[in-house]
């Protein structure tokens, strides 16, 4: 059941980061995929996408006190730059005007942070059982 | 919530699937705030195929795999077959958009709907 959480929110950031690099203005795919050829516009939001869904597996195993403001903190971060490296490396998407820098980062950043945030809330209304101690 | 979640990966997979699946080309693209007949497409095959799970539930139908499995797939493959007669934003060109096309959407709306059916079984 965790690898089929993790592969849902994978799927949900990687068509958020898609939907928002080819419809949101000041975007531009520069050479836009059709299979099986498998270009920059796929490939960013896969990573992005991976990123995303790692925000809540990594911060537990790092603290166990996760909250919603480390979540948003996590995910604003990750998207803001990687569409500012975006803005200076084109990986096949290209950040045209500062406003699709702002738009793009800020609808990637609200959907990491609901699947992050959904996560979270699933992973505590199904705690996992306290483990027995074993017998000597 | 679970509804709405599996509406918006339905919708956005259709969204997807248009733009990367071979034989399938959108004929007006646009970029927002000028929302085009794709989006509009986009948004009704996706709502179908989100209603699948519901509309078994109002209609008191038992819920079974095979049953979500056979509403998807005749959607998805429906939806592709009826733009490759009537183009409507998006244009499927050939056979392989509808096949390469409507497999995925039926994949990835048949997997939202099947966990849309766990959670309702759980009572979340």
């Amino acid at each position: 059941m965790v690898i089929v959480n993790f592969l849902k929110c994978l799927a949900y950031n990687f068509l958020t980061v898609f939907f928002a690099n080819y419809l949101l203005m000041g975007i531009e795919v520069e050479h836009p995929s059709k299979l099986p050829h498998i270009g920059g516009d796929l490939l960013f939001p896969l990573v992005l996408g991976l990123l995303f869904s790692s925000i809540y597996p990594i911060l537990k195993v790092i603290d166990q006190n996760i909250n919603l403001a480390r979540i948003g903190i996590v995910a604003g971060c990750l998207s803001f730059g990687s569409y500012a490296i975006l803005k200076f490396a084109p990986l096949g998407v290209e950040v045209k005007t500062v406003e699709g820098y702002l738009l793009a980062s800020i609808v990637v950043a609200l959907g990491g942070f609901l699947t992050n945030f959904f996560e979270m809330k699933r992973a505590n209304k199904f705690p996992k059982p306290p483990e027995m101690p074993r017998m000597s | 919530m679970t509804y709405l979640r599996s509406l918006l990966i339905s919708f956005l997979i259709v969204f997807f699937v248009n733009r990367i699946s071979p034989g399938i080309y959108i004929t007006h693209y646009q970029q927002i705030p000028t929302v085009m007949s794709d989006i509009v497409f986009c948004s009704f095959v996706g709502f179908l195929n989100a209603s699948v799970v519901p509309c078994y539930s109002i209609l008191d139908v038992r819920l079974t795999t095979i049953k979500i499995a056979i509403a998807n797939a005749l959607i998805s493959y429906g939806a592709f077959i009826v733009i490759a007669i009537v183009p409507f934003g998006v244009e499927v060109i050939n056979i392989a958009g509808i096949l390469v096309g409507g497999s995925i959407v039926w994949l990835v709306s048949f997997f939202a709907n099947y966990l849309e059916k766990i959670s309702r079984s759980f009572g979340t």
